[in-house]
């Protein structure tokens, strides 16, 4: 349960880049699980399953913040983003709301499909035939997201890193 | 491969790519010193991703979650209002409590039925075997069920018995066996009465006066077996006729 729990949440995280919102999709998408337990296809990996549910979930969230125009962080400092991805050393700890800073900079512009491709395909490390099983997507689409979130990314990235 | 294609599938992984389309990559990568550039930027980014994803935000409290979660699960109701009559009978079926109670039903509902069916058969085989053994018996070996009581109704359906149509009878409302043996003598000498009814003295027609009816008067098998109901007197004059060993006790 709190390995499930930490994989939700990080998803959720990352995605949202709100702690709050994906500790809500988190408890949204336990109760979820719990309510349609019945309907489980064994066949299919319960983590895909369930990242199945979170994702869907962070989707319908980001489409809604992108409807209202709202945004969950205020601005970050480019030099801290810098700062999280050029540090080698992954014993330096942030905090939740400085990562969440640093993911939102990066992949705020993204549209919400691109930028669930590339959360659960380069910051969560599935598979393209994962992510495409979860979001209910042929190989191709999920390819071709990721390549117009990589190069969206690449503009963005390299002047901060490059500073 | 051009320097187009190459710049559109830069952003794909090796394992992203087909091996041909990999390999065509890695080709045109070591002969096109601005795509090979262009490729390093690309590589940066992968690096600085890399780093990014190592960066694990911090895991929620599990117990506060698990918490929230179960008081979200007890504000949830087991249907909903607008479900519709099936989806809530189905629901309902679902529960633990129910499904047992119906389990228990059909359970004691199967094993009555097996009960009552096992007990039938044992009891109707006990009857055809009794059915068959006394039917092999000798003559000599009198018939256990029959009484003056009893007598009339066995004797209204000897007819029926003797030409296969019954095999037992209901006697005082128990089932009894017959020595079908005994019941044959008893056509066969009516039979021969009947025959010899002319010439017999009218002494006989005096002393058996329902004997002497049944003898001399051509009825069919019901009207005779309607008459036969009603007059138990005329077993108490059988008796008298048949020998010794094998009268009705």
């Amino acid at each position: 349960m709190e390995q499930y729990q930490g994989y939700a949440f990080a998803v959720a995280f990352r995605v949202l880049c709100d702690e709050e919102e994906a500790k809500d999709v988190v408890q949204e998408s336990f109760i979820r699980i719990w309510s349609s337990l019945s309907r489980y296809n064994r066949e299919v990996k319960f983590t895909t399953w369930m990242y199945s549910i979170v994702t869907h979930l962070c989707y319908d969230k980001l489409r809604t913040r992108k409807k209202k125009g709202t945004t969950a962080l205020d601005a970050v400092d480019p030099s801290f983003l810098a700062s999280v991805v050029a540090e080698d050393n992954p014993e330096l700890l942030y905090s939740n709301k400085e990562l969440a800073g640093a993911i939102k900079m990066l992949t705020d512009k993204l549209p919400p499909k691109q930028k669930v491709v590339f959360v659960l395909r380069d910051l969560q490390g599935l598979s393209v035939r994962e992510v495409s099983s979860i979001l209910r997507l042929s190989e191709n689409s999920v390819k071709a997201n990721l390549v117009y979130a990589r190069r969206f990314l690449r503009e963005h990235l390299i002047p901060i890193i490059s500073d | 491969m051009n320097c187009t294609k190459f710049r559109k599938i830069m952003y794909l992984r090796e394992d992203e790519l087909g091996p041909d389309e990999w390999k065509e990559f890695r080709r045109h990568h070591s002969t096109c010193l601005t795509c090979a550039a262009e490729y390093r930027k690309v590589e940066r980014m992968e690096q600085a991703l890399t780093r990014l994803k190592n960066r694990n935000p911090h895991p929620l409290n599990p117990v506060a979650v698990a918490d929230a979660i179960i008081d979200e699960i007890e504000l949830v109701k087991p249907w909903n209002e607008s479900a519709s009559i099936y989806d809530i009978l189905v629901q309902w079926l679902d529960l633990p409590k129910v499904r047992g109670a119906l389990a228990s039903v059909l359970t004691f509902i199967c094993a009555s039925f097996l009960i009552e069916y096992t007990y039938g058969y044992v009891h109707i085989k006990g009857l055809e075997t009794s059915i068959t053994t006394y039917s092999s018996m000798q003559s000599s070996v009198p018939a256990p069920f029959l009484t003056q009581a009893d007598a009339s109704g066995v004797v209204s359906d000897l007819s029926k018995f003797v030409t296969g149509k019954r095999s037992f009878f209901e006697v005082s409302g128990n089932w009894v066996m017959i020595n079908k043996k005994s019941i044959e003598d008893i056509i066969l000498l009516l039979n021969q009465l009947q025959s010899i009814a002319p010439q017999l003295p009218p002494e006989f027609r005096a002393a058996h006066p329902q004997l002497w009816k049944l003898l001399t008067k051509k009825k069919d098998a019901k009207e005779l077996d309607a008459l036969l109901k009603e007059q138990t007197s005329l077993i108490r004059e059988l008796n008298d006729l048949i020998p010794q060993e094998r009268r009705i006790p």
